[in-house]
């Protein structure tokens, strides 16, 4: 027997595997052993004495070229082969799990599926290559494998690990996949959310009120009203006295606190209009601005209100805000 | 309601505020309020003869405020104007000032008003509030006026105007008040820019039983 060191050497040019040519002629092994390369495929088999019984070259979509001398000539019953998968020996397909893979077209026998019934299975919108549901491995396939037949671990790191445990514990590949499929689906949904914190604050100037509604979390709704005046005087600007809305207020605002045409701290609501019409008490030409109730005078357009009761809807604003961060409270001025 | 005097000839009636004056301050009661109760003594032979216990309820066009006053003479001999209703109960203050009647206002010690003691047409006066230069002029002291608690004659029309720069009071703003004999202050007008936005007139009241 003649005897000639060969290596087989991965991409990266390092040695994979050492076999001796002599060995090429053997039939098949006992007890054999794979030698993979850093996809999985199985490039050399060796029997309990280290001699090379098999070995396979593959191009990347899994095809096997066609050698014929030393250890390539010869063949045991091993069938795992491209990536490490079982080989079908009567299509020359391989068994992937949820597909086979056509070796020699480079593509699946039939279109990629999902357990939890997506239109795209395991598709990326912003990557065409994965909308195509026969191509393998996004037809990239020399940097990794595919593992169960739906992709690279890659793409679903989760899935394979749970495939990677499952063969671990001793369960087929089969079982693997069901697990991952399992988990793919994910638990029970849990039950829904309820309703989101709602507040809203409106002002009714035909009805002279202004109104903030507010929900809490499963437990309806509460208002607080407060009757509202929207008489503007005759130097406002124009459109002063129409209706507006804000997609958000700010809230109670203590920035005009103490001025005889605002009313006292705690009586000025800023609707956060960039026109800067709020709602607030006081009155500049009342007696008694300050007064818990001062009673009416125009604004420049502005809604006013009697302080106590601004002062009131300004707490249930600031209540509302303080146990919903966030949220956000839209304002209509209207004139129904 | 008692007829005004009109044994006086209208073209010289001089609105007097004289002593007793406070009798006459009672009029007061009737301004920027819906009603007033005054319990003053009478002062025979005064223009504005109040009676002891007037009642008076004004209604302006701000029609959902309600508001009563009653007139208080102290032990002290001073009044105080006692104001309730919906808006916040105050407690203001009558004084007699170097010939000026003056509501000073409770809390801020503001002097809301100030009205001489006995005016004629035209007369002129200023007074500053809340840093507004305000100017005084006597109009009229002969104006028919009608009102809801009746048509009253010989009644005086005085003009407070002034210029505000305030957020929510911009440009020429102006009082106008009417005072009937006997009954004062009963009817108040608000202009804010030439263009009127209050206005209160006097609806009812009520002469109280002599002791």
């Amino acid at each position: 027997m003649t005897s000639a060191n060969e290596g087989l050497y991965d991409a990266a040019g390092q040695l994979a595997a050492e076999y001796t040519s002599a060995a090429a002629q053997a039939s098949a092994c006992g007890s054999c052993f794979l030698t993979a390369d850093k996809l999985g495929s199985t490039r050399m088999v060796t029997d309990e004495t280290g001699m090379p019984r098999e070995c396979h070259d593959f191009l990347p979509f899994g095809e096997e070229i066609p050698r014929t001398s030393g250890c390539y000539a010869a063949s045991t019953s091993n069938t795992l082969k491209f990536t490490g998968k079982e080989r079908d020996q009567e299509t020359g397909n391989d068994y992937f799990g949820a597909r086979y893979l056509s070796a020699a077209q480079g593509r699946w026998t039939i279109p990629d599926w999902s357990a939890r019934g997506e239109a795209v299975p395991y598709a990326n919108l912003g990557d065409p290559q994965t909308l195509n549901l026969y191509g393998y491995l996004r037809n990239n396939p020399l940097g990794t494998r595919d593992v169960d037949g739906h992709g690279s671990c890659k793409d679903k790191p989760g899935e394979c690990r749970t495939i990677r445990d499952a063969v671990a514990n001793g369960q087929s590949i089969d079982q693997g996949i069901q697990a991952a499929a399992a988990q793919a689906a994910g638990p029970p949904p849990p039950p829904p959310l309820p309703a989101p914190p709602i507040g809203v604050l409106t002002t009714d100037m035909k009805s002279h009120t202004t109104t903030f509604t507010m929900s809490y979390r499963g437990k309806g709704y509460y208002e607080v009203q407060i009757e509202t005046r929207n008489d503007v005087d005759s130097k406002a600007n124009p459109g002063a006295a129409d209706p507006y809305s804000t997609p958000a207020i700010k809230g109670v605002s203590g920035r005009h606190a103490g001025q005889r045409a605002y009313g006292p701290e705690g009586a000025f609501i800023d609707t956060n209009d960039p026109r800067g019409r709020a709602i607030h008490g006081g009155g500049s030409r009342l007696a008694h601005p300050f007064a818990a109730r001062q009673g009416w005078a125009p604004t420049m357009g502005c809604t006013r209100g009697q302080n106590e009761d601004v002062i009131k809807l300004g707490e249930a604003i600031t209540g509302f805000q303080r146990q919903n961060p966030g949220a956000l409270i839209p304002y209509v001025r209207e004139d129904k | 309601m008692r007829e005004p005097n009109r044994s006086r000839s209208a073209q010289t009636v001089r609105y007097a505020f004289g002593r007793p004056i406070l009798l006459r301050i009672a009029a007061f009661a009737l301004l920027n309020v819906p009603s007033a109760i005054m319990t003053v003594d009478q002062a025979p032979g005064t223009y504005f003869d109040l009676g002891p216990h007037l009642v008076e309820d004004f209604r302006g066009t701000y029609e959902f405020k309600h508001k009563h006053v009653e007139f208080v003479q102290t032990a002290a001999g001073g009044y105080l104007a006692r104001s309730s209703g919906d808006e916040s109960p105050q407690e203001d203050r009558l004084v007699i000032e170097s010939g000026y009647v003056c509501w000073v206002l409770g809390g801020s010690n503001g002097t809301w008003l100030k009205i001489r003691v006995s005016f004629r047409s035209g007369d002129r006066w200023e007074h500053v509030f809340r840093g507004w230069n305000q100017q005084y002029v006597v109009t009229d002291t002969d104006l028919a006026v009608s009102v809801p608690a009746g048509g009253l004659q010989h009644c005086a029309r005085l003009r407070v105007s002034w210029v505000a720069h305030e957020p929510d009071m911009e440009g020429p703003q102006e009082i106008v008040l009417y005072l009937a004999p006997h009954l004062g202050i009963v009817k108040r007008e608000l202009w804010s820019n030439s263009s009127k936005y209050h206005e209160e007139v006097l609806t009812k009241y009520a002469r109280p039983q002599a002791n």
